[in-house]
């Protein structure tokens, strides 16, 4: 009896183990990247790359929001690299000593509205025809609410929307299912929704823009191929992909 | 009128019962285990619905072929070995359930519930907890509220099975008063209950009554070998002849015949033999007494200071009681041939 | 009588477990701000979202033991293939991820949704409603309710109904004084547990209700917003969640003790 107890809570511990990126000093062939939740798509594909570009690297990847992934490295998350969606959550790592160096800004993001496929509300834009009908936007405490705020202020219009979701992908949800009439979202988030979607433009839409910064974690055991990495996301290779997921190149 | 008759049939349970039972009496129902006992009661009470055949009680139908009146429009209580007073009310409570279902006000179903309680001799429980209650105390006030909502038809399956010896004695001692002039029927297994509770006793076998009369006269004389049995008896059957009975070609039986139900000339006949009327010897005793049998011993039971001895006496089973220490000194054994002598002036011969 | 000890070495993994259970929850006090406590609960959102949840938790309870309750006593007297196939169904959204949940209700109540669509004819429109949220809690809670009555209702108490009924009881008395006293512990603890799994519904609302301050942000939302910006104020609501939640579970584990003392 005891000796299969603790044969199972060794065999508990192993196997969860194994889930956790190792810290070990040997040679480390495992990039650990934290970013933004925006980004999945792009980085995804630029991961592939930079595997495909130096053999025998691995590129692990956790997408989280930009604040929660900021909580994370607080309490000591074995990242090399973190991307962020926005400048004042970048800002809280650098204050926080968090990142080595500063952190390279390698895109930009504006915002538009998605309605569902055919536009059954009539939407127009950030505009007058928005009143009444079901608008989903991001909360004021993420920054894709703060953008569509600022945006709002920008342009004199007031919103009331149904619901301010945390997740920018809660929002395109709400709008692929048709729940919602329109929302306000990042371009990138719109081109990923593809077909289920139709986009509609905001006007002086680049007045407001999200800036997405990526620097290397200052307790990372192998900056060398972090900085390699950082390199590759600001070249002419994440110049591509960036680009194709919708977003702003500086 | 209050009569219950039920003709009717349960085939799951290979029931087919055909049985009255008269305005105010107290009938018990025995029988062997899987009897259909409890069968019968759940037809009456509406527990099961025949396949076929009918309940009535008086002239009212309580189950036909076209129609079920519902257990709570019977009018029939049922006490079984469990109480089953309901944990969340008190004694008084549960007695008054019966008044208050029927749409008696608060008050008179109090007093009607106080009334039942203190028959049963229970008025000091009445604000008590069920689970304050000891067994015997809980089975009275399962009859006071059984009582309390003046059925037409008591029935009772067991309802002392599960208590000690002297605490039944109360039991049914209260039942024995509260039953009198009710019509009932009383599944039982105690001779005692016949006895002292009921006034006519229905045997039931294998999903049948049997047999069905007068307690005295069923237990007195009793015709089936599970009446013999209840009432501690041994039957030997045979025929009448010169007012002896002759169990096997030339074997004569001397007893008393019984006035009630005396031999026919010629006919067919029993004798009832309790045990300790029978005595077993190894050689023939002198003296010549009558009721000298040839007997085989097929096995003995020790009961106690005594061993039941069965002996098998002209194809047919005798009971004998011994002393431990006569079955000892005799060396008796089953297979052993030996003599039984039975005292004439304690077998009863009846016709059948 | 003197019941056979267990073997002592489970007291070490016992206390691991009981560790392991108590130390993050204790830790939660522990890194609270309690100086600020009083400012950071004060804040609209937080007052807003504590009151809807209220609200909304009262309300899904109140569904929960009007639909519940009867499906308890129907599944309770049920035997075969369809009695399994419906307690299969009343338990299952109990162990659905939450989102799961969210997403069925979206696809059958949502406004593209068959059902979603006849309810907006009749002039019924629950997206990003208060209303949706009290379906969303509804649907999570009332299994709770329901297994816990129906366990309570096939527990042995046949012979009381029976003997209710040989004293004359209709149905419906039987029902009123017998059956549902009897069940009273269970249903009072089902009750309770169905508020607590309510209140703490979070995937479900998300998905299918939104999030929208005093209208769709419940409190368990609003913590999950709240940690994005300021954690302080996340803690310090978690914090309330978690005592009203210890209140819960102590008031169904007194409810059952009163279970033990009259059975």
């Amino acid at each position: 009896m005891i000796r299969t107890l603790v044969a199972l809570s060794a065999l508990a511990l192993l196997s969860a183990c194994s889930f956790v990126p190792t810290t070990s000093p040997t040679p480390k062939t495992e990039l650990v990247v934290y970013a933004a939740s925006s980004l999945s798509g792009a980085y995804a594909t630029l991961g592939s790359s930079f595997e495909a570009a130096h053999p025998g690297v691995t590129v692990k990847f956790s997408f989280d929001g930009s604040s929660t992934l900021v909580d994370q490295l607080t309490q000591g998350a074995p990242a090399d690299v973190f991307a962020s969606a926005d400048r004042p959550t970048m800002d809280k790592a650098t204050t926080a000593n968090l990142l080595t160096g500063t952190p390279s800004l390698f895109a930009t993001n504006t915002l538009t509205i998605i309605v569902p496929q055919g536009n059954p509300a009539g939407i127009t834009g950030l505009d007058s025809s928005l009143d009444g009908k079901k608008l989903v936007v991001c909360a004021d405490g993420v920054p894709c609410g703060s953008a569509t705020s600022k945006l709002a202020v920008l342009l004199g219009v007031t919103l009331t929307p149904v619901s301010r979701e945390t997740k920018v992908t809660d929002v395109r949800a709400k709008v692929e299912s048709g729940q919602a009439d329109a929302g306000v979202v990042y371009v990138t988030d719109a081109k990923a929704s593809g077909s289920k979607v139709d986009t509609i433009a905001i006007k002086n839409a680049d007045q407001v823009k999200n800036d997405y910064l990526v620097g290397v974690v200052a307790t990372s055991k192998s900056s060398a191929l972090a900085t390699q990495f950082v390199a590759w996301v600001t070249g002419s290779e994440g110049r591509k992909v960036l680009s194709g997921s919708g977003f702003t190149l500086p | 009128m209050t009569q219950v008759t039920v003709e009717a049939a349960f085939v799951d349970r290979g029931v087919s019962i055909d049985l009255s039972v008269p305005s105010g009496s107290v009938t018990a129902i025995v029988g062997p285990n899987g009897a259909g006992k409890t069968t019968l009661l759940h037809l009456v009470a509406g527990l099961l619905h025949p396949t076929s055949g009918s309940v009535q009680v008086g002239d009212r139908t309580l189950s036909d072929a076209s129609r079920v009146v519902p257990t709570h429009r019977r009018r029939v209580a049922l006490l079984t070995q469990r109480s089953s007073l309901f944990p969340h009310l008190t004694v008084l409570e549960n007695v008054a359930f019966a008044p208050r279902s029927a749409g008696a006000s608060r008050s008179a179903a109090r007093e009607r519930a106080l009334e039942e309680l203190a028959a049963a001799g229970c008025a000091d429980l009445a604000s008590r907890q069920a689970h304050e209650l000891s067994g015997g105390e809980a089975q009275r006030v399962a009859i006071a509220r059984a009582l309390a909502g003046d059925p037409l038809v008591v029935l009772l399956d067991e309802p002392m099975a599960g208590l000690d010896v002297s605490v039944a004695a109360e039991v049914r001692h209260v039942l024995a008063e509260r039953l009198r002039g009710r019509t009932a029927l009383f599944v039982t297994h105690e001779v005692l209950d016949l006895w002292t509770v009921a006034d006519r006793v229905a045997v039931m076998d294998a999903g049948q009554v049997v047999e069905s009369g007068a307690v005295e006269d069923l237990l007195t004389r009793p015709t089936s070998t599970f009446l013999a049995q209840l009432s501690g008896l041994t039957l030997l059957s045979g025929v009448e002849r010169d007012g002896e009975l002759e169990i096997a070609p030339g074997l004569l039986l001397q007893g008393l015949s019984d006035p009630g139900q005396p031999l026919i000339p010629g006919g067919r006949g029993l004798a009832g033999i309790p045990p300790e009327a029978v005595a077993v010897h190894l050689e023939l005793p002198g003296g010549s007494p009558r009721n000298v049998l040839s007997a085989v011993i097929v096995s003995l039971e020790p009961r106690g200071a005594v061993v039941r001895v069965r002996l098998e006496v002209a194809s047919q089973l005798l009971a004998a009681d011994i002393t431990t220490q006569s079955v000892a000194r005799l060396g008796l054994h089953p297979g052993q041939a030996v003599w039984a002598v039975v005292k004439a002036v304690q077998v009863r011969l009846y016709g059948r | 009588m003197i019941r056979p000890a267990l073997p002592r070495w489970l007291a070490v993994p016992a206390g691991l477990a009981a560790l392991f259970l108590a130390v993050p929850l204790l830790a939660m006090f522990g890194r609270v701000d309690w100086l600020h406590l009083p400012s950071l609960l004060a804040s609209p959102a937080a007052i807003d979202a504590l009151w809807l949840s209220l609200r909304t938790c009262t309300a899904s309870t109140v569904l929960c033991l009007v639909l519940g309750l009867p499906l308890a006593l129907v599944l309770s007297r049920s035997r075969g293939r369809w009695a399994t196939a419906g307690r299969i169904l009343a338990s299952l959204p109990m162990v659905l991820p939450p989102v799961v949940a969210g997403l069925a209700l979206l696809v059958a109540l949502g406004r593209r949704a068959w059902l979603g669509r006849h309810l907006s004819a009749f002039g019924v429109d629950l997206a990003f409603t208060t209303a949706a949220v009290v379906v969303a809690q509804t649907f999570v809670a009332m299994p709770y309710l329901v297994v816990s009555v129906e366990g309570a209702l096939r527990s042995a108490q046949e012979h009381y109904e029976i003997v209710a009924a040989t004293l004359g009881a209709s149905p419906i008395t039987v029902l009123r004084r017998v059956v549902l006293p009897l069940a009273a512990p269970a249903i009072a603890s089902g009750t309770a547990l169905a508020f607590a799994r309510a209140l703490g519904e979070f995937g479900a609302t998300l998905t299918f209700a939104g999030s929208l301050q005093g209208t769709t942000q419940t409190l368990p939302l609003e913590i999950y917003l709240a940690r994005e910006s300021d954690t302080d104020t996340a803690i310090a609501l978690s914090v309330v969640l978690l005592i009203i939640a210890t209140g819960l579970i102590a008031a169904t584990s007194v409810f059952s003790r009163v279970k033990g003392a009259t059975s």
